[in-house]
């Protein structure tokens, strides 16, 4: 990381921590329609970022961008502070990537392709075929090396793609949708691999239209919608602002009612006669008797059922209204 | 593995364009027997022969030697027969069908009859080889009475050689008296072929006589003096060795087909506007006798190499112009696997996730296209000449010039082609690039052709220069179709291979085929389409 004390280091070293996915400010359109607008945010090492949005958000257009496939109209992407834009190579070398949907030149065997993409890396032949075998037999592939590319499944296709990735052994990764159209085992697969990654230190960014998809594996989560960032949050907020919660008013709200609150759950007071309990560990006719008994005054009580998509679509209906 | 290396592995080693190398080469060994089959069936090889039949006892022999046009020896097969007519009836004396060794055939042998006195007897030859054939249809015999018996003789070189009496005469009274008795020695026929641009020429001699081993040969200036001293020599006014001062010495010849070779400027006067053939004397003595021969005899200019520039030019013409015609359908296809189709696909992003470039991707491709075009017409031209030459038995081997223009002709359109294809991919992908591509294909390689023909039709009409007119328009045109370049990369490889000789389209065409133009369109053919190409790709979305 010497370029860190040069030519990148106020970009890639902010608040103490390496920044080695750093989107800034991308902005792209399609014809007259603007799919990215002013995007930003950044992935660190050691930290998976979930990136969230309905379907046409702009997840994969600033993938696209991020791991230099699709210039961007404006902004950029930088990787370990190189750009995608001016230093491409050095940027994607520092890169993998496991799209939705992978596509390759079909009438390629599985290792013939894996061969072909390794010379982009400076593989002689006997390196990259040796690489590939074992590449390929670690992802699962290892009965399937001479079969041609075109007979793959979409799970397949996906290990094939992060194997080709993986050839170099990139310090980032990006997966886009990676669990669409996987059984059970290879979405297995996929969370183990990119908890793998983290505990290896790598930055991943891990996109989803599904915010639970993320759970267990994002450390935060950025969300998207029609183009625009609407949030970024740590999944800890996400999760605690999602969990089931009983709303009640109050006559008053003092340390008794505190107390009595904490056997049922975790109260937050959010207003001088409001108060949250959120993970109500009993029902809340019994919570409310409780009040009444101790001559506290229960003006109105409200249950909210909160998942974590509640909390996505929440987010998505304040960005719509402004 | 260089992706390059790859990609050219995976364009050259497909399926498709294997099979379709194949037939090509194929197509060319094929084209070749064509070629040679039409040389074949061209009058230009050149033979000389003699033959003698004794008339009483029926001893024949027949020599026949085959040479190419510049006088080297060729194979083939001699069909003869000899016929006599004579007392009402028509007799085949003799007749076979035999296979030269060295451009040579000698049939000895004697006949079942005698041949009587006063027929008339006929040689019919018939000479194939794979240069062209020789024809000659009823070679009337002399017939030569002389003192050993009656010969039946033919003495022949190439096209028109008159036969000439070899005579005698001797003295026996005294010197400076005419002579007293004379008589027929024998018959010769010369041809002098002189070799344009150098100063080499070869006199082929047929000679027979039973009289003399051994003649000595000489050639004069045919100059009023050459002619009076010969008169003065056949009236023994001057004696043989006086006559040797008049006339160069130039070899010795025998019974039999000989060919000598001598300086032109020796034997062979050379003005601005043709060459004057020499007189050729032959002259040998005995003891009292003097026998000798004054040839007046045809001069054949030879332009060296002119066989081969036959060959090649026939070779280039057809061989590498259908090439030329049916490759592009390859070319539009190996764009099509090259980034047509996995730009339709998307594929190309997934390659270009790895540390190269836009650009690198653009190169990496174009150039693997190029290399396998270049490949392909390698084999496809080296498949040819040597075909060629294993059929036509003739060295073909083209200086590097020729080599590269014949190369050039045929590689340059494919890739003004090629680059105009790539530049379509980035503009269009899947099957409206094929639509598109192949439309231009049919309107370069085919349509083209039609337009001029109605251009020319309609504004010269069918008039006495149509053909020229068309020629005209034709070569005007070339610049602005990138398949049709290589008819000036064929004009000038004829220039070369006929070293200046001006062919009748020459006039024409030279001042169309102008080199700095033809070298600018051809660069501007093949650089411009990827330029414009890239500036479309670097922008242009990869995904499905």
């Amino acid at each position: 990381m010497i370029l860190l004390y040069t030519r990148y280091a106020t970009v890639v070293w902010k608040q103490g921590v390496f920044v080695t996915i750093e989107v800034v400010r991308v902005s792209k359109s399609f014809g007259g329609v603007r799919a990215l607008i002013d995007v930003s945010f950044t992935v660190r090492n050691g930290e998976v970022v979930g990136y969230v949005g309905l379907n046409g958000a702009g997840k994969t257009t600033t993938i696209r961008i991020a791991v230099g496939v699709l210039p961007p109209d404006k902004g950029d992407v930088l990787i370990d502070g190189y750009s995608v834009t001016r230093d491409k190579k050095k940027a994607s070398w520092r890169i993998g990537w496991v799209p939705e949907l992978p596509i390759f030149e079909t009438e390629f065997s599985a290792i013939d392709y894996f061969v072909y993409q390794a010379g982009y890396y400076g593989y002689s032949r006997g390196e990259a075929r040796r690489l590939g075998v074992e590449l390929l037999t670690k992802f699962g592939l290892g009965n399937a090396l001479n079969r041609k590319l075109a007979t793959f499944s979409q799970g397949m296709k996906k290990r094939f793609a992060l194997a080709v990735s993986m050839i170099n052994d990139p310090p980032n990764f990006v997966f886009d949708e990676v669990l669409g159209g996987l059984d059970p085992q290879g979405i297995a697969f996929f969370r183990e691999l990119t908890l793998e990654f983290k505990r290896r230190g790598k930055a991943v960014l891990f996109s989803s239209h599904i915010l639970s998809e993320v759970e267990g594996l994002a450390d935060r989560v950025v969300f998207i919608h029609k183009g625009r960032i609407i949030g970024v949050y740590p999944m800890e907020e996400i999760k605690y602002k999602a969990v089931p919660a009983l709303e009640l008013t109050l006559n008053r709200v003092d340390s008794e009612v505190v107390k009595l609150l904490e056997k049922y759950g975790e109260p937050s007071i959010v207003g001088d006669r409001r108060v949250i309990l959120r993970n109500p560990t009993a029902d809340s006719s019994v919570i409310i008797a409780e009040l009444v008994k101790l001559g506290i005054g229960v003006l109105e009580a409200k249950r909210e059922e909160k998942s974590l998509e509640d909390f996505f679509f929440d987010l998505i209906k304040k960005a719509e209204q402004g | 593995m260089n992706p390059v290396l790859y990609d050219f592995k995976r364009g050259l080693l497909r399926i498709s364009v294997l099979v379709s190398l194949v037939v090509f080469t194929l197509a060319g060994v094929g084209l070749a027997y064509l070629i040679v089959s039409f040389l074949a069936q061209i009058p230009q090889v050149r033979i000389a022969c003699y033959s003698v039949i004794e008339s009483s006892t029926g001893k024949f022999k027949l020599e026949v030697h085959v040479f190419s046009p510049e006088l080297a020896p060729v194979d083939g097969e001699v069909k003869y027969t000899v016929e006599c007519l004579g007392a009402g009836e028509v007799r085949i004396l003799d007749e076979g069908s035999l296979k030269t060794s060295n451009g040579k055939l000698v049939v000895e042998k004697n006949l079942e009859r005698s041949v009587p006195v006063d027929y008339t007897c006929l040689l019919y030859l018939n000479v194939s080889t794979p240069l062209g054939y020789a024809r000659k249809p009823g070679i009337s015999y002399t017939q030569l009475q002389l003192e050993s018996g009656n010969f039946y003789v033919v003495t022949w070189v190439d096209m028109y050689s008159l036969p000439f009496h070899i005579e005698w005469f001797e003295n026996l009274g005294e010197p400076d008296q005419p002579p007293e008795r004379r008589g027929l020695a024998g018959l010769v026929s010369a041809t002098i072929f002189t070799f344009q641009g150098t100063d080499k020429s070869v006199i082929i001699v047929s000679l027979y006589s039973p009289l003399v081993d051994e003649f000595k040969l000489y050639s004069g200036f045919p100059s009023p003096k050459t002619l009076e001293i010969i008169d003065m020599f056949g009236t023994g006014q001057l004696k043989p060795r006086e006559l040797e001062k008049y006339f160069n010495f130039i070899g010795k010849v025998g019974n039999g087909i000989h060919s000598i070779e001598v300086n032109t400027s020796t034997i062979v006067m050379e003005t601005s506007t043709a060459f004057t053939p020499p007189l050729i004397l032959l002259l040998a003595e005995n003891e009292s006798r003097v026998y000798y021969a004054v040839l007046s005899p045809e001069l054949e200019v030879v332009i060296p190499g002119f066989t081969r520039t036959q060959i090649i030019n026939a070779a280039i013409q057809v061989g590498p112009g259908l090439f030329t015609m049916f490759f592009p359908v390859l070319v539009l296809y190996l764009v099509y696997v090259y980034i047509a189709k996995p730009r339709a696909q998307g594929a190309l992003e997934f390659i270009l996730a790895r540390p190269i470039t836009r650009a690198d991707l653009y190169t990496t491709r174009y150039t693997a296209g190029v290399l396998v075009v270049f490949a392909s017409v390698v084999l496809f031209v080296t498949a040819l000449l040597i075909a060629v030459q294993y059929i036509t038995g003739f060295e073909l081997t083209l200086d590097l010039y020729s080599l590269f223009l014949l190369y050039i002709a045929v590689v340059a359109p494919l890739l003004a082609f090629y680059s105009l294809c790539f530049m379509m991919s980035t503009l269009v992908s899947g099957t409206r690039y094929i639509v598109i591509t192949v439309l231009l294909y049919v309107i370069y390689a085919f349509i083209w052709n039609v337009i001029v023909y109605i251009i020319v039709s309609q504004t010269t009409g069918f008039t006495a220069e149509f053909s020229k007119e068309i020629t005209r328009v034709s070569y005007t045109l070339a610049y602005f179709n990138p398949i049709e370049l290589s008819r000036f990369y064929y004009f000038y490889l004829e220039q070369h291979l006929l070293s200046g000789i001006e062919t009748p389209e020459y006039e024409v065409i030279k001042d169309l085929a102008n080199p700095w133009l033809v070298v600018s369109a051809t660069i501007a053919w093949i650089t411009l389409p990827i330029i414009l190409g890239w500036l479309r790709f670097r922008r242009v979305s990869l995904s499905a």
